[in-house]
């Protein structure tokens, strides 16, 4: 059953890969959404009917697909494992997948690859299951790779644009290296567990307990200490950096909005960019060991949620800034991580996936409207122009500035709380990260809406039309809005935005209105990842991170929460979120196109240090040091000096032959004399 | 001394007997039929030539008889073993000759003729049981050779090969029978068998004289074989000469000095025990031999790496050659050597062969460079000289690495303290392989050339081809005949001595 | 029948190189065109490999997986004088060598259609070098091993030599040379191992076994010696760095069909040497060499990906994307784990499909253009986009995209090398696993200047996609990638055992002290 919610769109792949092209677009659109909804109502039937009682929060489906690899004491099956975190992730991807399909068929209409697109997309479909759905390691590797693949494959789908490829390539080099450390924690993992596999596997007879279970018993590894669980967990996270873009692996997502919108907003804001998250989340039995790693990764989200915010606050590309923005809600997602808060990171995952994918549509609706227009400099006022557009993106909006009851006000104050709260930091450190990603929440409300503004309000400033992809004919035309089936998507996605927080309210706010007080969304996840537990990080407390107990010790340590000082924290994430709102209005309306910093437009020249410290070295290294020297000059050189020392020793004793008999004669002699003196002295 | 002692054993000869009495014929025929009876000559050649085969092949049930003429010829597999190769390289050289005969316009009597006497020294020399045979076979073989060697008699070159040739030889022949003299002053006989029980028991008048003289038939036979540093004649007398007489020369002699040189040093001169003259006689030809093999294949090899004249550098090869089979010479054993010559002689005649035929008359076309490009526009002989190539740079499946291979192997068996010999002659045919394949890729590498005029093959020549090339696979892939006409491929043939002691 | 498939599998191409031979002395001579006899001659080359092919296919289905040892075995009595017997057969490491041999030459033969020059003679050599290929695989006594191991250099020395391109004399002359040195060393090896175990026979069955049962007693010296002579034969051959600059050159002037072999199978027969020769005869030497080996792979993984890195003739950069592939297979073999030692086999096989494939694709554009420079290239997509998606997927496979044959060599190899208890093993696996980075970049870079952007040249616009008969050769390599990549149990399992006993024979030994 599970399998076919990952083969259905793999099937849609193929069929369209092999004949769309012949059977044109509407034969591709069924297809391909057809597989992809094919998938979403199984993966629906699956979480909420009768195989898998959701009600029961331990239960596990695992499901042997065939048996992959299986060498000496290694195993990896293809085969999956469907759990709450997997779960809550096969819901929303297939959901926003398949609205984001249907989106695409409009927004691709015309393009002569359409088939190609979708053939793409479906292939990304089953990837990304594929890796959520993955019951080890090594087949979440082939999704995490699978889905590099897509990206590629999608960014890089205008083949004849330059930047195109070079991003498409940018990203899949930049993912690689993330890569790298997946692989060495791949294998630090088997050589510590003796297996890759999150549920317990036969292997050549015995059972081998799963990864997960084994961590969750591994001592603990105080702060600063650097045993093999920080080990396997920082390599994961450089896996996760790369993925999910955080620093210092974060350079390839902007480029990737070289991809057509609909690619930006399935895989690199509402699915793929999340696996990094996923990762952690999945192996957070393992990552909870390592005060040390969670220290990281709380570090690097922080940092990277406001390191990106201000890049944000500059682009005047409107899917750049959305990339930005992407970056740092990604950060968001690692901070909550690292502070243990897990359930929130993927709470967050999800609304973000809701907001973020509309706004992305919504872009996209902008862009198609004003005939592939980007640039936020030649928009405004189309609120006018496209109302529907307009009304949608403004939930978005809201949702991602924290707006109270919008979806991204729950998840997101939620890690706020959780970050200053945290256990599992040194002591202070909750709160200078709580500080930073608080600013970041200003900014984020501040470089929305700039974008909003810069968009819909103010004076019209499009019309200058410049050279389009598709070679639309260039005269201006008048915005319009888009049709139906690229707006219907809008609409119910901005449903989700509004109101897909609920599932998720914290009882220090839900008591308020007087309901049940138990975080549901929270209280469902809790059994599949671990928690942490005050004093942590300094190596001392209990841990109890075995789904099994995981469940009371949630309701115990939800009562330890501190009710008041939650809901003032609410009160000034509400606060922080309103100044942003105001600040940017007042700022932007007043003048939507003012300078920005030099140094944030260009994004703090990062690719430039990049290039000029990593890439142009290692190049010329290879192409002056190992190549023309080292290969040519030393090797050849030593190899051909040895043929041509023979050559000249050749000519040398050549002399020798002086054609003159009385010579040959005196040479006999000498040699006869040799001989004979040596037989007679001996 | 009793008339029957000498044990006058006629068939014991038939194959000398009957490569002269043909000799002799065809000098009468060439005399009395009318000028340039060319085809009858050749047709006389073979038949006494393929006679003789059958007299020695005949003569290999005999293998064991007591020596005949009081000592002078011995019946064993050495001397069968070495006189078929001469057989083997006399035939092939009448087969090229008919061609050769008529394209230089050179009366063909006097040629089958001294062919002939030149087989039987040889053969003789193959023989010997006794150092005056020894000698004997070795002046009838050579005088002839030198004739042979000038018998283009307009051509400078020929003259020039033929006089220096004979100048040093002589020379060496001079070492040669002194060293002879003196081994006789130091032992008392000329017999073979009876100097190597003088060795044995160390029954010596002078043991200086004996080391001194068996110095200087190394130096003899050290010439005749073309080792360093004894080698220098040959690559003036192999180019100066005619192609066909260079395969013979290259060959035929050789062979059959390296027959007596075996006689005398690995079985004469061999160490029944671990001590005592005879062991140290032993001890120090081996080293001396294993050191003139280390410089012979080097220099032949090296030198031959600059050459650009095919001849010259065939020359060379030769002397390379040479060397390996002094490497295979230092165990004693006569079956290495005698596969190996074998070997060498097929592919080497089959070599020049070609090369006659590519040389056209009057040797014109020698330079490698003169072959450009003609791979595939003469691609019969152009594959055959490859081949002949690759064997000669020990290439499997041929003869050239079946031959190497059994040389390595036995010394490695036999001489456990020369080992780095077989190192050495590796690391020599290594360097070999770089000259044997520079032809090749002349010949086919190379832009074809605009008027190439195809040489013209005789039916004759043809045959030549065949025979070498299938030789060439044969011992490259079933040598187990030949190894049993060795004895079994490496046991020692039965010494003279037991033979004589019946 | 059983005995003599292997037999039949590796002489019924060399008698079609007779056929030919014969047919082109005989037939040939009455009538017909010479272009209608030069397809006469493709056709009969690609009828006879297609028929080994399926013959090779019986080897598979009389092969048991159960056992370790070799099957389907003839042995004859050859050359009594020298212990030389002729002993054929293969076992789990062999199998898939010849099968990989058999199922590239029909693709090698369809990428040589082109040919037109000498057309006869370049099908000879094909023939007689795909003879000697599966010889020296299915070889059981080192005799005839060292035959097959020399005879299939002289087809490939002509096939550069006569078809190759400018600078084929060079390269031709080189790649002998280099091969040979090592070979004739080997050789002295060989007979002392023959002398070592009595001088009785050169089966290599045998001396492994009396190797591995009673040690032999030589010098710790000698022993080096050896494992040397046979080391520096197969380094030379794999190519590991530094003895592999033949590699490119032989590549980049070979024509399109050699450069697929060359890489394909001749490199095999180097590691499938070391895992025959050097770990089995001398265990100990290799644990004990077995870092420095590792260093020296690691190195190649690193240094010929960088310098392919920067290569602008694609035939190069893919000859060095070799060394750095083969240097991967080295590093495993030398792990001693099954996992590595397996991935080693399999990246052999999985090597040969990816690289056959790139050299191909880099052959149907060179057709094309007659140009192999990446400058030249751009924006081929556009026109080619069948010819583009295969080379992409070859590429990706290459470059060890996971559900493609490329990925799971490299994967069981690191993984393998990382929990080796050879020292250093884990940071030798952790340098090598970047060469994982490299080869993205080197390849992907490949395409993104070939295939994508906008065709810049006018005769790149106007490229003709592939044709049938280069999709023909094309598709079954793309399909061995999805297959290698979708089910490698299928290989392993056959494998598994003859490789663990090898290994098996490493982990047993001791190392023994450096005796002075």
């Amino acid at each position: 059953m599970l399998k076919w919610i990952t083969l259905a769109p793999l099937i849609g792949a193929i069929i369209n890969g092999f004949f769309g092209k012949r059977f044109g677009e509407r034969f591709v659109s069924v297809i391909a959404c057809g597989a992809v909804a094919v998938s979403t109502v199984l993966a629906f039937f699956m979480f909420f009917g009768k195989p898998w009682p959701v009600v029961n929060g331990k239960a596990q489906l695992t499901e042997h697909f065939f048996t992959w690899l299986v060498v000496g004491n290694f195993r990896a099956d293809f085969a999956y494992l469907l759990d709450p975190l997997s779960g809550i992730y096969i819901l929303f991807i297939t959901g926003v997948a398949l609205l984001i399909h249907i989106y695409a068929t409009g927004y691709m209409h015309g393009d002569p690859g359409f088939y190609r697109f979708f053939a793409y997309l479906n292939l990304f479909m089953f990837m990304m299951l594929t890796l959520v759905l993955a019951d080890n390691l090594l087949l979440l590797f082939v999704g995490w790779e699978g889905v590099g693949l897509c990206s590629y494959l999608l960014i890089g789908y205008y083949i004849r644009r330059k930047e195109a490829g070079d991003a498409a390539k940018k990203a899949f080099i930049t993912n690689r290296v993330g890569d790298f450390g997946y692989m060495i924690a791949m294998f630090l993992a088997f050589t510590t567990f003796g297996t890759i596999s999150f549920v317990d596997k036969t292997v050549g007879g015995e059972t081998v307990r799963s990864l997960l279970s084994q961590a969750a018993e591994r001592p603990f590894e105080a702060f600063g200490v650097f045993g093999v669980m920080t080990a396997i967990a920082l390599l994961m996270f450089v896996g996760a950096t790369g993925k999910s873009a955080q620093l210092p692996l974060y350079v390839w997502l902007p480029d990737a909005m070289a991809g057509p919108t609909p690619v930006s907003a399935l895989i690199h804001a509402a699915t793929m960019v999340t696996a990094g998250v996923y990762l952690v989340a999945r192996c957070s039995n393992v990552f909870v060991k390592s005060p040390t790693a969670m220290f990281v990764v709380a570090i690097i989200g922080a940092a990277t949620a406001l390191f990106a915010a201000t890049i944000g606050l500059a682009q005047n590309d409107i899917k750049k800034v959305l990339a930005y923005s992407t970056i740092s809600q990604l950060g968001y997602m690692f901070l909550a991580c690292g502070v243990g808060a897990f359930t929130a990171a993927i709470f967050h995952v999800m609304t973000h996936a809701f907001f973020k994918a509309l706004l992305f549509l919504g872009a996209g609706s902008v862009i198609h409207g004003l005939h592939d227009e980007q640039d936020l400099r030649h928009m405004g006022g189309l609120k006018k122009y496209m109302p529907k557009t307009f009304a949608t993106m403004l939930t978005a909006w809201l949702a991602i500035s924290g707006i109270p009851i919008f979806a991204g006000f729950f998840s997101k104050d939620e890690i706020l709380w959780r970050t200053w709260s945290t256990a599992s930091l040194p002591d202070g450190w909750g709160h200078i990260l709580w500080a930073l990603a608080a600013l970041t929440a200003l900014l984020t409300a501040i470089y929305m809406t700039r974008l909003m503004v810069m968009t819909f309000w103010g004076q019209e400033r499009f019309g200058q039309d410049r050279a389009h992809d598709h070679g639309h004919d260039a005269h201006p035309h008048k915005p319009h809005e888009s049709p139906a089936v690229m707006w219907l998507p809008l609409a119910l996605l901005a449903v989700l935005s509004v109101f897909g927080g609920l599932v998720g309210v914290p009882p220090a706010l839900s008591s308020l209105v007087g309901l049940h007080s138990e975080n549901q969304f929270e209280h469902f996840l809790e059994p599949a990842v671990a928690r942490i537990t005050p004093g942590a990080h300094t190596g001392s407390g209990p841990f109890t991170p075995t789904p099994t107990e995981a469940h009371g010790a949630a309701a115990a340590s939800e009562a330890a929460h501190d009710v008041s000082g939650e809901r003032w924290f609410t009160v000034i994430s509400i606060i922080v979120a309103l100044i942003g709102l105001g600040f940017g209005w007042v700022l932007f309306t007043k003048r939507p196109v003012r300078e920005m910093p030099r140094v944030l437009e260009n994004k703090y020249y990062v690719d430039e240090i990049y290039d000029a410290a990593v890439i142009t070295p290692i190049e010329a290294g290879s192409r002056h040091v190992l190549w023309k020297i080292v290969d040519v000059k030393l090797i050849d050189g030593f190899v051909n000096g040895v043929a041509s020392t023979f050559a000249f020793l050749g000519n040398a004793l050549r002399t020798t032959q002086t054609g003159l008999a009385r010579n040959y004669a005196a040479v006999i002699l000498i040699g006869a004399i040799v001989v004979i003196g040596y037989f007679a002295l001996r | 001394m009793q008339l029957n002692e000498l044990n006058l054993n006629y068939n014991s000869i038939a194959p000398e007997i009957i490569a002269s009495i043909t000799g002799v014929v065809i000098m009468l025929v060439d005399a009395f039929s009318k000028k340039g009876a060319r085809r009858a000559n050749a047709m006389i050649a073979l038949i006494g030539l393929v006679a003789a085969l059958g007299a020695i092949v005949g003569l290999w049930a005999a293998i064991g008889d007591s020596p005949s003429f009081s000592g002078m010829i011995v019946i064993d597999r050495l001397r069968l073993f070495f006189s078929i190769i001469v057989i083997i390289a006399a035939i092939i050289t009448a087969l090229l000759a008919s061609q050769f005969l008529h394209d230089e316009a050179l009366p063909p009597g006097e040629f089958y003729a001294l062919l002939m006497f030149a087989t039987t020294g040889m053969l003789l020399m193959a023989a010997a049981g006794d150092l005056v045979m020894i000698f004997l076979g070795l002046e009838i073989s050579s005088i002839t050779t030198y004739v042979l060697a000038g018998y283009r008699r307009r051509d400078v070159r020929a003259n020039e090969s033929s006089l220096k040739y004979f100048l040093l030889g002589s020379f060496s022949t001079a070492f040669l029978l002194y060293g002879m003299a003196l081994v006789y002053g130091a032992t008392g006989t000329t017999n073979l068998a009876g100097i190597q029980r003088a060795v044995a028991m160390g029954a010596l008048n002078f043991p200086q004289l004996l080391f001194v003289g068996a110095a200087m038939m190394l130096v003899g036979f050290g010439f005749k074989i073309a080792s360093a540093p004894f080698h220098l004649w040959t690559p003036d007398v192999y180019e100066g000469a005619p192609t066909l007489v260079t395969a013979f020369m290259a060959t035929g002699p050789k062979a059959a000095v390296f027959a007596a040189f075996l006689r005398v040093f690995a079985e004469a001169f061999a160490a029944p025990t671990a001590t005592g003259t005879g062991w140290q006689l032993h001890a120090t030809w081996v080293n001396a031999l294993a050191v003139i093999a280390v410089l012979t294949m080097t220099i032949g090899n090296v030198i031959a790496l600059s050459q650009t004249n095919i001849k010259r550098m065939l020359a060379y090869s030769s002397i390379a050659h040479a060397g390996y089979a002094l490497v295979g010479f230092v165990t004693g054993n006569f079956a290495p050597v005698g596969f190996y010559m074998l070997s060498y002689a097929i592919m080497n005649l089959g070599a020049f062969a070609v090369i006659q035929m590519l040389a056209r008359a009057g040797d014109v076309k020698t330079q490698i460079t003169d072959y450009a490009g003609i791979g595939f526009e003469v691609p019969a002989l152009s594959f055959s000289l490859t081949i002949f190539l690759l064997s000669l740079a020990g290439i499997p499946p041929t003869a050239g690495f079946m031959g190497k291979f059994f040389i390595f192997k036995s010394t490695w068996e036999a001489a456990p303290d020369l080992r780095w010999l077989v190192v050495a002659a590796v690391i020599n045919s290594i360097i070999s392989i770089y000259y044997y394949l520079y032809p090749i890729v002349v010949m086919f590498f190379r832009p074809a050339p605009q008027n190439f005029v195809k040489p013209r093959v005789s039916g004759a020549v043809v045959l030549a081809l065949v025979i070498t090339l299938a030789g060439t696979f044969y011992l490259g892939l079933l040598p187990n005949s030949v190894f049993d006409w060795l004895g079994s491929g490496g046991t020692r043939p039965r010494s003279i001595s037991q033979q004589v002691d019946r | 029948m059983n005995s003599y498939i292997v037999t039949i599998t590796t002489f019924l191409p060399l008698a079609g190189a007779l056929a030919l031979l014969l047919h082109g002395m005989f037939w040939s001579r009455q009538g017909s065109s010479p272009e209608k006899l030069d397809h006469q001659y493709r056709w009969i080359a690609l009828l006879i490999t297609l028929v080994t092919f399926v013959v090779s296919l019986g080897i598979v289905a009389g092969f048991d997986n159960s056992r370790f040892d070799a099957q389907l075995t003839l042995k004859a009595e050859w050359i009594r004088a020298l212990g030389v017997s002729y002993f054929v057969g293969v076992d789990g490491i062999s199998l898939w060598l010849v099968l990989l041999t058999t199922f590239l030459m029909p693709i090698s033969i369809l990428a040589s259609w082109h040919v037109t020059k000498r057309v006869r003679e370049y099908m000879i050599f094909m023939l007689v070098l795909e003879t000697g290929m599966i010889g020296v695989f299915v070889s059981l006594d080192m005799f005839l091993f060292y035959l097959f191991f020399e005879i299939s250099l002289i087809p490939m020395y002509f096939l550069i030599g006569v078809w190759g391109g400018e600078r084929r004399i060079y390269a031709a002359v080189k790649f002998v040379i280099y091969t040979v040195v090592g070979s004739l060393l080997m050789l002295v090896a060989i007979i002392a191992v023959y002398y070592i175990n009595g001088g009785t026979t050169f089966d290599i069955v045998q001396i492994t076994n009396s190797f591995a049962v009673r040690k032999p007693d030589i010098s710790w010296n000698v022993q080096f010696l050896l494992w040397a002579a046979f080391a520096l034969a197969f380094f030379i051959k794999v190519p590991l760095f530094p003895f592999h600059t033949w590699l490119p050159d032989a590549h980049v002037e070979a024509p399109t069909a050699g450069s697929i072999i060359l890489a394909g199978v001749l490199l095999k027969m180097g590691t499938y040497g070391l895992m025959r020769f050097n770990l089995s005869l001398f265990p100990e030497m290799s644990r004990y060499a077995a870092p420095y080996v590792m260093t020296l792979a690691v190195i190649g993984i690193v240094y010929g990906a960088l310098v392919a890195m920067v290569q602008p003739d694609m035939k190069k950069l893919v000859a060095y994307s070799s060394v750095s592939h083969l240097g991967f297979v080295v590093l495993g073999i030398f792990a001693f784990t099954e996992q590595s030692m397996q991935g080693a086999l399999y990246q052999m096989l999985s090597h040969g499909i990816s690289t056959g494939g790139l050299f191909l694709c880099v052959g149907i554009i060179y057709e094309r253009r007659h140009t192999r420079e990446i400058g030249e290239f751009g924006g081929v997509a556009t026109p080619m986009p069948q010819y583009s998606s295969m080379f992409l997927i070859v590429a990706l496979s290459s470059l060890g995209l996971p559900l493609l044959n490329g990925f799971i060599g490299e994967f069981l190899i690191l993984l393998g090398t990382f929990s080796s208890t050879v020292p250093y093993a884990s940071t030798f696996a952790v340098i090598g696993a970047t060469g994982v980075i490299l080869s993205a970049v080197y390849l992907l870079w490949m395409l993104q200047r070939v295939l994508f952007g906008e065709a810049t040249k006018r005769e790149n616009a106007e490229l003709q996609d592939i044709n049938f008969r280069e999709k023909a050769a094309l598709v079954p390599l793309v399909v061995m990638a999805l297959v290698m990549g979708l089910a490698p149990m299928i290989f392993l399992r056959a494998s598994d055992r003859a490789v663990d006993s090898v290994r098996a024979l490493v982990e047993g030994s001791k190392i023994l002290r450096v005796s002075k």
